[in-house]
This record gives C-alpha cells, sequence and structure tokens, in this order.
C-alpha cells in the first residue's frame, strides 16, 4: 500500500483531513484504519498552497517568493479533505458501515489500491450493469445496480452538455440488452437518431375523446386567455361528440350551428374563428389526434425502449400527452400487480428530459400529478422516474427528494448546487464546489444504485450523435462544393 | 475625547516632518546618502547558507513566570543544520527597581542560544544569518549586568570573534552611525536610492570585538537591510553575500532568516500546551487575574 499523507487536525468519523507528500485529486479515493477496521474515504477537496505565496500582495514580491519558495519543500502544502463511505469489509459485502470513531490523528493515509476498488465497483451479477470508469483510475468499471433505478427512481442533473442525454442513452440501451421496458419523454427529438437495439420511435396519438374540454382547447392550440373562444368550444363538445363515430364532424356540426345560429353576433364570429383554428390545427398536427385508439398504451411495447416524441409540441400540449400515457401506463401497471389484464407485465421506467418543464418547482403543470403519484407510490407497481434537468433547483423538490440515485455534474449556478446538497446527502459542500470544474461526461454517482459514491467518467454511446454541435460551418462549406479538397494550378504545376 | 487629542498630536508629527522634510540639513543627509551608496548588478552564487532565529512566550503566574524557548538553525529548504536548542522552565520576577523584565530576560537567554548555534554551525556553512543586531545585544545587556546572565551571555559572545561568516541582519535599524542624520540610516537610504547595492562597511569596537556594519539591497525597490559582521571585512565580501543571497531574496529580506522565524516561533496556542504539560494551566495566570478584577 502506499502511503501518501497523514491525518491532521479535527477529525470525525465520516470527514477527515489531511496533508499530502504529493498530489492527490479530487475524487480520489484513500483508506485509513480505525478502530473498526479500515475505513474508504473519497477525496473531496484538494488543495495546493504556498505558504509565502499566499502572504505576498504584489506582483514582484509573489515572483521573488516563487524563487524562494522552490527551494523550501516545506512551504508547499498539499491539503485535502475526504469524506468517509464506508468500512472497507462492509462495503464489500455490499453495505455502507461508517466508522463509530474518527481515525487518529497522525494515522497514514493510503491510497486505496485499484484491486479493491475493482472488487468494489465491478459487479458482474445480473442486476448490475457497466456505465463507466472510475474518473481517477482508468483501470476500474463501475457497475450500478438497474433494480434499483426501476424501483426508488434516478434523477441525471447536469449543465447542458454535460452528457445528461449520453447517459440517458446509455441506462436505455443496458435496459434494452436485460429486456427491459422504457419510455423515454423526447421533448428535443434528441434520440430520433440513437441506434440501439430493440429501440422503437412512436408519435404519440391520443384521443380526443378523452379529453376534457380545457385540454381540448389546449391541445387545439386555443389560448389559454381566449375566454370566449373556450366557452364556445365547451358548448359544441357535447356528450354526444364524444360518443360520435364521426367526432370531429360532430364536433364541427356544432360549432357550425352556433355560427350560423347564435343570436348573439360576437357569439357567431367567435364560433368561426374556433372553426378556422380546429382546421388549422388538424391540418398542421393532426396526425397527433386519433379518434379509433383505444388506450395510449397500443403504442408503447413491452421489453422495447419506446421514444415518445415530444418535438412540435408547445408546453402545455406535451404535458396533457405526458399526463394521459403516464397515468395510462400506472394504472396498467396496478392492474398487472393485482394479476388483472395488463399490458405491461414487467416494471416499466419512465425517463423524463428537462424534467423541469413537466413537473416544476413554483406551480403545478398538467402532469405534475401523475409525476408525483409515481415519484411517491411507483415503486409498490413497478414504475419508476429518470428525471433529466440542467436546472434542478427549478425542479419540483418533493418530486426530487423521492429519487433514490443520482448523476450530476457541472453544475455551476449556487442554487442548482445548494439544491443538490439539499436532496441528496452524500453530496457535501466541498463535493458541491468541484461540480462546476467537472468535464463532460464526469459524473457523480451518488444512491442507491451504485455501491458507494464515486466520480466516474460515464462512457460515450457511440450510437447517439445528437446533442453535439453541429458543424455548420463544415455544411455550409459542403453545401457550397468548397470543402472538397482541390488541387490548385500551381500545385498542379510542381507536380 | 482622548482620541481628538491623540489626532491632534499625530497632526503635529506630520507638520514636523514636512518641516523637517523642506530642511537644509535633511537635503544634505539625504544627498550623504546617496553618496555612500554604490548600486551594483549580482550574479547567482550557489552558497551553503543558514538562518538562526529564536522564539520565545512566557506566562505569568504569581510569584513566578514560566517561559518556554525555541531556537534554531535551519536552511532555506527548512532542514535543520544542527540540533535545536529548546529550554522551559520557571523564574522568580526580579526583584522591582532592576528594571529587568521577563521579556528582556528571556530575550538574553534566547540570544545565548543562537550564539551558541551560530559558532557551532559556523564551520559547516559559507553564511550564517542571524536575525538582529550584535551591537544592539551589546547595548542592551549592559542592563543585565547586575544579574548573573550578564557573565553567561559573555560567554556566548566571545567564540563569535572574527567569526567572518557570521551576519547579523535586521530590517528596522536604527542605526545613524552612517549618515548621522536624525532619523535612522536606513530612512534615508530608501529615500534616494531604490536598486540592488550596498554601502562600504566601517567598523565598530565594542566589548573588545571589532564589527563591521554596512548596508545592502538585495531586491530592487525594497527596503535596504542593515548587516553586522563580528570582523573586519571588505568591499568584495559584501559583492559576495549579495551575490549569495539576492536570488532567493523576498521584499529584500533573505528568504533562510524568514524559514527560521516561522520554524522557531512559538505562538501562544503553544505555549498554553506547554503550560498544561507542565501541569501550570490550573493555576490562573497575571492575565486572568486582571480579567477578574
Ligand atoms: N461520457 C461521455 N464521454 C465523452 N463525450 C461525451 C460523453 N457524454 C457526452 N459527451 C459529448 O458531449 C456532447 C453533449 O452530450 P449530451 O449527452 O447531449 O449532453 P446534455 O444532454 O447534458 O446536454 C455529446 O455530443 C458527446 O459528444
Ligand atoms: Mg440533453
Amino acid at each position: 500500500m502506499v502511503e501518501i499523507g497523514i491525518v491532521v487536525g479535527e477529525a470525525r468519523p465520516e470527514w477527515i483531513q489531511f496533508f499530502a507528500k504529493d498530489v492527490v485529486r479530487v475524487g480520489e479515493f484513500v483508506t485509513v484504519d480505525t478502530v473498526d477496521g479500515q475505513a474508504l474515504y473519497l477525496v473531496e477537496s484538494s488543495k495546493l498552497e504556498s505558504k509565502l505565496l499566499s502572504r505576498v500582495h504584489d506582483y514582484i514580491t509573489a515572483m521573488e517568493a516563487k524563487e524562494a519558495s522552490k527551494v523550501n519543500p516545506r512551504d508547499t502544502v498539499r491539503y485535502c479533505t475526504a469524506r468517509a463511505v464506508g468500512l472497507v469489509k462492509d462495503i464489500l459485502k455490499g453495505i455502507r458501515v461508517y466508522p463509530t470513531l474518527p481515525p487518529d490523528p497522525g494515522s497514514p493515509v493510503f491510497l486505496a489500491e485499484d484491486e479493491l476498488l475493482r472488487r468494489i465497483f465491478h459487479n458482474d451479477s445480473k442486476e448490475w450493469v457497466e456505465v463507466g470508469r472510475l474518473l481517477r483510475r482508468n483501470s476500474v468499471t463501475v457497475s450500478v445496480n438497474l433494480n434499483k433505478v426501476a424501483s426508488r427512481h434516478l434523477a441525471i442533473l447536469a449543465a447542458t452538455g454535460k452528457g445528461k442525454s449520453n447517459l440517458l442513452a446509455l441506462i436505455a440501451k443496458r435496459v434494452a440488452e436485460k429486456n427491459g421496458t422504457m419510455v423515454i419523454l423526447d421533448y428535443h427529438a434528441e434520440y430520433y437518431d440513437l441506434k440501439i437495439e430493440k429501440m422503437r420511435f412512436v408519435c404519440p396519438k391520443i384521443n380526443p375523446r378523452y379529453l376534457d374540454s380545457e385540454e381540448l382547447a389546449d391541445m387545439l392550440d386555443i389560448r389559454s386567455d381566449a375566454t370566449k373562444q373556450r366557452d364556445v368550444l365547451r358548448r359544441a363538445y357535447t356528450k354526444d361528440v364524444m360518443r360520435s363515430p364521426n367526432f370531429w364532424e360532430a364536433l364541427e356540426e356544432n360549432l357550425r350551428n352556433e355560427a350560423e345560429n347564435e343570436e348573439d353576433f360576437q357569439t357567431r364570429v367567435t364560433a368561426r374563428r374556433v372553426l378556422e383554428i380546429i382546421e388549422r390545427s388538424l391540418a398542421i398536427k393532426g396526425n397527433i389526434f386519433d379518434t379509433e385508439v383505444e388506450s395510449p398504451l397500443n403504442l408503447i411495447e413491452p421489453n422495447k425502449i419506446n421514444v415518445l416524441d415530444l418535438s412540435g409540441l408547445t408546453e402545455i400540449q406535451a404535458q396533457i400527452i405526458v399526463a394521459h400515457y403516464l397515468t395510462e401506463i400506472l394504472n396498467d401497471r396496478k392492474n398487472a400487480m393485482l394479476k388483472r389484464k395488463s399490458r405491461f407485465r414487467s416494471p416499466v421506467v419512465i425517463a423524463v428530459e428537462e424534467a423541469h418543464t413537466f413537473i416544476p418547482q413554483d406551480r403545478s403543470s398538467r402532469c405534475s400529478g401523475v409525476l408525483a403519484r409515481i415519484a411517491r407510490e411507483g415503486r409498490k407497481f413497478g414504475v419508476s422516474l429518470i428525471l433529466v434537468s440542467q436546472r434542478p433547483c427549478k425542479l419540483n423538490a418533493d418530486v426530487a427528494s423521492q429519487m433514490g440515485s443520482f448523476a450530476i455534474s457541472g453544475l455551476t449556478h449556487p442554487r442548482d448546487q445548494n439544491f443538490v446538497m439539499e436532496v441528496t446527502d452524500e453530496v457535501s459542500t466541498e463535493l458541491g464546489a468541484s461540480l462546476s470544474s467537472l468535464n463532460t461526461g464526469e459524473m457523480i454517482l451518488t444512491g442507491q444504485w451504485i455501491t458507494v459514491p464515486a466520480l466516474v467518467k460515464v462512457d460515450l454511446v457511440e450510437e447517439k450523435h445528437m446533442g453535439m454541435d453541429l458543424d455548420a460551418v463544415g455544411l455550409w462549406a459542403e453545401d457550397a462544393n468548397v470543402g472538397r479538397k482541390r488541387i490548385s494550378t500551381e500545385e498542379l504545376i510542381k507536380l | 475625547m482622548t482620541l481628538k487629542q491623540l489626532f491632534e498630536r499625530a497632526k503635529l508629527v506630520k507638520q514636523r516632518l514636512q518641516e523637517e522634510e523642506s530642511s537644509e540639513r535633511f537635503r544634505e543627509w539625504l544627498s550623504r546618502a546617496k553618496d555612500v551608496w554604490k548600486s551594483y548588478k549580482p550574479s547567482k552564487v550557489e552558497k551553503k547558507v543558514a538562518a538562526i532565529d529564536s522564539g520565545w512566550n512566557y506566562r505569568t503566574y504569581c510569584g513566578f513566570y514560566l517561559y518556554a524557548i525555541r531556537a534554531v538553525a535551519v536552511a532555506q529548504s527548512s532542514e535543520t543544520v544542527t540540533d535545536p536548542i529548546v529550554d522551559v522552565d520557571i523564574l522568580p520576577m526580579e526583584d522591582d527597581g532592576s528594571g529587568i523584565s521577563p521579556e528582556l530576560y528571556i530575550q538574553g537567554i534566547a540570544e545565548c542560544y543562537e550564539h551558541d548555534l551560530a559558532s557551532k554551525v559556523a564551520n559547516l556553512l559559507d553564511i550564517v544569518l542571524v536575525d538582529g543586531s550584535i551591537l544592539a545585544r551589546l547595548n542592551a545587556m549592559r542592563t543585565l549586568s547586575r544579574v548573573k546572565l550578564f557573565r553567561e551571555y559573555a560567554v556566548y559572545v566571545r567564540p563569535l570573534k572574527n567569526a567572518k561568516n557570521i551576519l547579523f541582519v535586521s530590517k528596522y535599524s536604527q542605526d545613524r552611525s552612517l549618515v548621522h542624520g536624525a532619523l535612522g540610516d536606513v530612512y534615508y537610504i530608501n529615500r534616494v536610492t531604490n536598486d540592488i547595492g550596498y554601502t562600504e562597511p566601517i567598523t565598530f569596537e565594542r566589548d573588545g570585538m571589532t564589527i563591521s556594519v554596512f548596508y545592502v539591497r538585495l531586491s530592487k525597490n525594497s527596503d535596504a537591510i542593515h548587516v553586522e559582521v563580528p570582523a573586519i571585512v571588505d568591499l568584495e565580501y559584501v559583492r559576495s553575500v549579495i551575490d549569495a543571497l539576492y536570488n532567493t531574496a523576498v521584499k529584500g529580506y533573505p528568504y533562510a532568516l524568514m524559514v527560521a522565524h516561522e520554524i522557531a516561533s512559538l505562538p501562544n496556542d503553544f505555549m498554553d500546551m506547554i503550560s498544561e504539560v507542565a501541569g501550570l494551566s490550573v493555576l490562573p495566570t497575571a492575565r486572568e487575574v486582571l480579567e477578574v478584577g
């Protein structure tokens, strides 16, 4: 074992400080002996300081101090803090037990050996799947427990471009390998060119008969403040319309009736306007409506990765569709648990991209009710959530606190960092501060899906190309036919 | 209320300084400082350099005091070049009227240790730096002539005689023997010069020792430092000192001395621990008695 430091200052059972001999990076694992046995610690902060250079107040003195500091090895201090993740003997059994006493001051700090970390983070059992490598140990692969994702929910919280969608695609790929059922709510059409097996692309369909008049108005793009138009629609949308074999014709019939025979001139105008709106809506996104489908569930296949394309819809429309789909899925799974007829005989994982638009913190959305219900009691029925968001602080905190596992990276806003620290008890202030300096694909994985919290370099899903910034300049050049390599006359002569 | 009066007094000081600066004699002193200053372009020469310093602290109790001293000799790399000297003891206060405070007494002992270390390591190294002024030390020790320590002090000073490589360095020197101005020499030197350089050594006889005194500036735009060597030295010597020290000087101060100061210092929390180990932490210190009153 390589000794790399010495415990100094005040130590607590869950947290130590040490001076290091040499470079020690945040995310590194170290071990220290305690009375309870060898304990594993995750390095949360690493500070390098020249005592001399810390005291100078101008450039020239700093330059002189630099020279002086070079000749004095004691002037350079490497100060680290590390959080206990558990006793090694228990971690190896898959349980996290913290030491009951801190290590003695002056205890040596050892670098955790690769072999030990491999035994901790790599798991071949069938519910575990590989997602990457330890950020500080390229040779140690990291496995996560899919059963925990499918029962205790997961939140992927990271700044834009840090690899949230890539991780979600990777999880989807792993779920597919296990024949799992997943529904990805794809708000930005990010997954349509993801080519992994068992992936299906679903254009959501909704039967207008199942919508109430307000929802129908939203789906038809009637403005929410156009109360007169909504009133007219509500009157026209009768029980007969709902039951009519020709839904749209019946609805239009009622509206036309009002447009021609209503006494009030203003109402006649409004009814005509509503007719126009319906006509336009059906022309533009008519394919979203299907007056024949029995249940939205028929479009979603069990044991497949179903990508629900929500792009092209307004926020409210997407919320309505999500509400209907998720309610159906939850009900179906309740039936399954009661041994009634059901479509999904095994658990369903629902991934929500841009989760903050579906379950915002400050208000309720059309689908926040059902999402909250799944978060709270989905586990009983085998429905779980993967929430993906770049603005965690805008996420509903109650729902976020139900998440059992987390993947976190690159959050710079203090409010987002605080939010993360509040909902996960394993991301401390020290670790939180390093969040903003993580690179793409580097994430803190914590919670129930991983043996102990770790900084992980997530594998890149080669099959996923979206989310990459598009090469506009290259495409223009190609388009204009100037990007190809051409040999100039001069070069020809030289040849 | 008294604050206002204090400020008024302070303003008077400012006035006096301003008047002083416009006076004829002030200009004379400045020009003398300029005349004695020699600019120099140093070139780096590796020398074995060490510095000596001591730290001390004490706690007064009813009827006695507890002191602790540590004196160290270290290289710029923080390595000790010989075993440090440490001392912890209790002493009764000197009789009232002796004029000898615990500070003065402990400082005297600490200096003995520094001199002891200096003479021990002098033959191992090219340059040994001591924080302070041997002339000032000898003057101060005259007040100790009535106590036993005085004779002991002399014992430790004697080996320094003619030690050419022991340099006493002080940053805030009050010496006025070069410019003979109203304020210390460094004041005038720093006013009219700012480059690396030195003054020619002048010698003094004190207590049977010949002491050379000169000023050097180790970095541009920094304060000159006052150097004393208990031997006769020449210009060549002064230049070689600059060559050896300028490269690692910080704000014109030799780095080894900074390291020694750091390693020797005995801050209050250490003193608390020492008094605890000595079993004295249960006794109220003189200060605590005051606080209760
Ligand atoms: N684990 C990873 N390793 C290497 N590159 C990655 C990784 N994850 C993402 N990337 C790169 O970063 C880009 C943005 O990733 P993406 O998953 O779309 O981020 P986000 O969804 O957080 O905005 C991708 O195009 C990909 O090239
Ligand atoms: Mg994304």
